[in-house]
């Protein structure tokens, strides 16, 4: 379970924003004459000042406009379980709903969506000028379906994947923080790492996860991109192939692996464990470095409040592989939906027009300034990015430093749950636990995935 | 030849025919009162399963139009290595049935000469059934938690061993850590039915043994055994099936890992089912469970009645 957004919440009075265009203002006015539309939201459930902050939101929305909006708060598991798919296929389509880009190909793929690019041109000016960075990020991400590729919209980023280490244990290692790190390639990690674990107070040099789950979407993708470029990510350019066999990704695994149980600078049960689990050993004392996503910023912020505001704990970018990159864009997305079979065009129109005014609300420069805060995510809207508060721990420039040599994210192909964990978790996994080398794993992974989902 | 044959088919499926009809009408009643349950089976349990069966036979997408593949999503499981982890894991795993036999028929036994207290002791043997699996199995996550639980930290304390042993990352220590918490987990089912059969056994049987001489393993394997050969049938039946769907449990503990070193086919049914939406695939696996079960449980009964049949020779 990951958990967002938790430290330094800033003040979310009602206050009016500074809209240019007609749509949203403060006066009440609104072009979907009070209408209600419906959201169907995940992002909610990452934290109570992440469900808080989406409140409010909405409450300013209505009291801005005359709309309402009908807030369905939903869970992870009917996005995965294809409940939201079966819903929508049978007429109940929300107007706006929010879960990961990557798990909305199956929407697109089912016409169940708006494309966010025939919504652009209504979005303010200010919106429209601060989010456009991320059109090449968009179609990186839609590339396989057909037209304009930006086919939803961000909420914000998880940037994958920021290193994360104790200051305190660099410093008792004979390390500095300020010139030692953040890695700038594997071998420079080993390097670290050895001395922080025989040098330093920490058991474990550099935590990886090897829980399925967390072996697939933590570390790995980071670095195999970071190495490889396009031959590093989950399918390729056309979507009908894996690439999971790559050599980026066979290295990549041997790295992890290697580090497990060739160099045992991580815990010794380190084939199970999650990125949780590393944030809990990082708290601890008994690992000194590691690799989690954005996701986890929450949980370290609310488990050791001291270590997040003193710098105790430290973030940096991933280091610029071969192929330039430094990690990836994990979408936080939100979606506008199709008309309903059974709505009639007019009441569409409406509902459709009072979406795309709290679009406006939610990507404007007021909300997105808070979004790093409440949510955990890297503004969609580039304008605010100066503006986010900075912190002892480099956090927010860590993410911005990502973004900024980043390009692609994860694919929103229609299987990508299929692609991404459950049929190459387990497999993955055997290579962390030895039972098979990491070049078998990664061609018995593909060879399942080829044989599953592109048959 | 041929006419007198098809002449005598005849007369006898019109006897057939006539006694069917008088049977139904003297006992329409009863017939009637069956009805329902006969629906539920048909419509409920077999035309799904048999529905099932033909899904098999298909791709069969949560989304889109099912595409007939023949007998590939079988070939496909039985060329598939992570299958047959799968298949040793629930080997191993069905063998908690042993466990569960050998803790039930001797709770039962020792409770049986209990004269006082008996009712508080059914109570605290039959109370952890109560408990959802998924509440027993986070108390084992507990206590077997290889860095805060309580019985790793009494074994480190005491020297017995000198690092935590990392279960979960282990394939055969998984598999044996489920199989011995699931024993745990389930086998009152056994000690309910053994103690109901026990306590209907007569104590002049006993009292007969042993005015006769006959010792306590006399009387167990005289007496006792016989009277509680149809709960065993029972018991090993309904464990066989219980044990063999078991889901949550092993989901929650080790969810199928490390690898699929504790995948038991009920979790792969799941995986396919809830996380890849394969239904072909699903039913596949759900099929060969069917079988598998089906085929424990025959075997197992036919070979007690030939065990009974020699005895009673």
């Amino acid at each position: 379970m990951k958990s967002l957004g938790a430290a330094g919440v800033v003040g979310l009075a009602g206050c009016s924003g500074d809209n240019n265009g007609a749509t949203t203002g403060t006066d009440g006015g609104s072009n979907a004459g009070g209408t209600t539309i419906e959201l169907w939201s995940l992002i909610h459930g990452q934290s109570q000042i992440a469900n808080d902050f989406l409140e409010q939101t909405i409450q300013q929305y209505e009291e801005e406009t005359n709309n309402s909006v009908r807030w369905v708060k939903e869970n992870t598991q009917n996005v995965q379980n294809g409940n939201w798919r079966q819903r929508m296929n049978q007429g109940n389509i929300p107007q706006l709903f929010n879960t990961a880009a990557s798990r909305t190909g199956a929407f697109v793929a089912d016409d169940l969506i708006t494309p966010y690019s025939e919504i652009i041109p209504e979005l303010d000016d200010e919106v429209v000028s601060g989010t456009e960075w991320a059109d090449d990020v968009l179609n990186n991400i839609y590339r396989g379906f057909e037209g304009d590729s930006r086919k939803i919209a961000p909420l914000g980023f998880v940037m994958q994947e920021p290193f994360v280490a104790r200051a305190d244990h660099f410093e008792e290692a004979g390390l500095d923080i300020e010139s030692d790190f953040p890695p700038e390639s594997y071998e420079e990690l080993i390097d670290v790492a050895t001395t922080l674990q025989e040098e330093g107070p920490g058991d474990y040099g550099f935590q990886v996860h090897g829980s399925p789950g967390d072996l697939m979407d933590e570390i790995m993708p980071t670095w195999s991109h970071s190495l490889g470029g396009t031959e590093g990510l989950y399918v390729n350019e056309d979507w009908d192939d894996t690439l999971l066999d790559s050599d980026a990704w066979k290295t990549t695994l041997q790295q992890n692996v290697e580090i497990h149980r060739d160099l045992e600078l991580s815990a010794p049960n380190s084939a199970s464990t999650s990125d949780e689990d590393a944030c809990r050993l990082l708290i601890d004392g008994s690992a000194s470095m590691s690799q989690v996503g954005m996701l986890n910023y929450g949980l370290l912020a609310g488990q050791a409040p001291d270590m997040i505001e003193d710098g105790t704990l430290q973030f940096g970018p991933s280091w610029e592989g071969e192929s330039g990159y430094r990690g990836e864009f994990n979408v936080q997305s939100i979606a506008m939906g199709a008309q309903p079979p059974d709505m009639t065009d007019s009441t569409w129109e409406n509902k459709r027009a009072a979406t795309v005014e709290f679009l406006n609300l939610l990507f404007s420069s007021e909300i997105q300034q808070q979004v790093f805060d409440a949510w955990g995510l890297l503004p969609y809207n580039q304008n605010v990015w100066e503006d986010v508060p900075r912190k002892e721990n480099g956090i927010v420039e860590t993410a911005i430093t990502t973004a900024e040599g980043s390009e692609y994210g994860w694919q929103a192909h229609p299987d990508m749950a299929d692609i991404q964990y459950n049929i190459p978790g387990p497999v993955f996994q055997q290579a962390m636990t030895g039972e098979l080398s990491p070049e078998e794993a990664c061609d018995r992974a593909a060879q399942q995935i080829r044989q599953q989902v592109f048959r | 030849m041929f006419a007198r044959i098809q002449k005598g088919l005849s007369t006898n499926l019109g006897h057939r025919y006539e006694r069917v009809i008088a049977v139904l009408k003297e006992h329409w009643f009863t017939y009637l009162l069956f009805l329902p349950t006969l629906l539920y089976l048909v419509f409920i349990v077999w035309a799904p399963f048999i529905r099932g069966i033909w899904m098999s036979l298909h791709i069969w997408p949560a989304f889109g139009v099912p595409e007939w593949d023949g007998i590939q999503n079988y070939t496909y499981l039985l060329g598939w290595d992570p299958f047959f982890t799968s298949v040793r894991a629930t080997a191993i795993y069905m063998t908690m049935t042993i466990l569960q036999l050998i803790l039930a028929l001797g709770a039962s036994l020792a409770a049986r000469n209990l004269s006082r207290f008996d009712n508080i002791v059914d109570g605290i043997f039959l109370i952890p059934y109560t408990m959802p699996p998924v509440v027993t199995g986070t108390v084992w996550l507990y206590i077997l938690h290889p860095n805060s639980g309580p019985l790793m930290g009494w074994l480190l304390d005491s020297g017995i061993l000198s690092e935590p042993i990392f279960w979960r990352t282990d394939g055969t220590l998984s598999i044996s850590v489920l199989t011995l918490v699931g024993a745990w987990t389930f086998w009152q089912l056994g000690y309910l039915i053994f103690a109901a059969s026990i306590s209907g056994i007569p104590d002049e049987h006993y009292e007969t043994a042993r005015v006769y001489g006959a010792s306590r393993i006399q009387q167990f394997l005289k007496v006792t055994m016989p009277h509680l050969k149809g709960a065993f049938i029972i018991v090993v039946s309904l464990r066989i099936v219980r044990n063999l769907i078991k889901v949550s449990q092993p989901l929650q503990m080790t969810q199928g890992g490390p690898g699929f070193d504790t995948s038991v086919l009920g979790i792969l049914l799941y995986r396919f089912t809830l996380n890849q939406r394969a239904y072909g695939l699903a039913f596949a696996v759900g099929f060969i469970m069917f079988l598998l079960a089906i085929g424990a449980t025959f075997l197992f009964i036919r070979e007690f009645r030939r065990g009974q049949m020699e005895a009673s020779a």
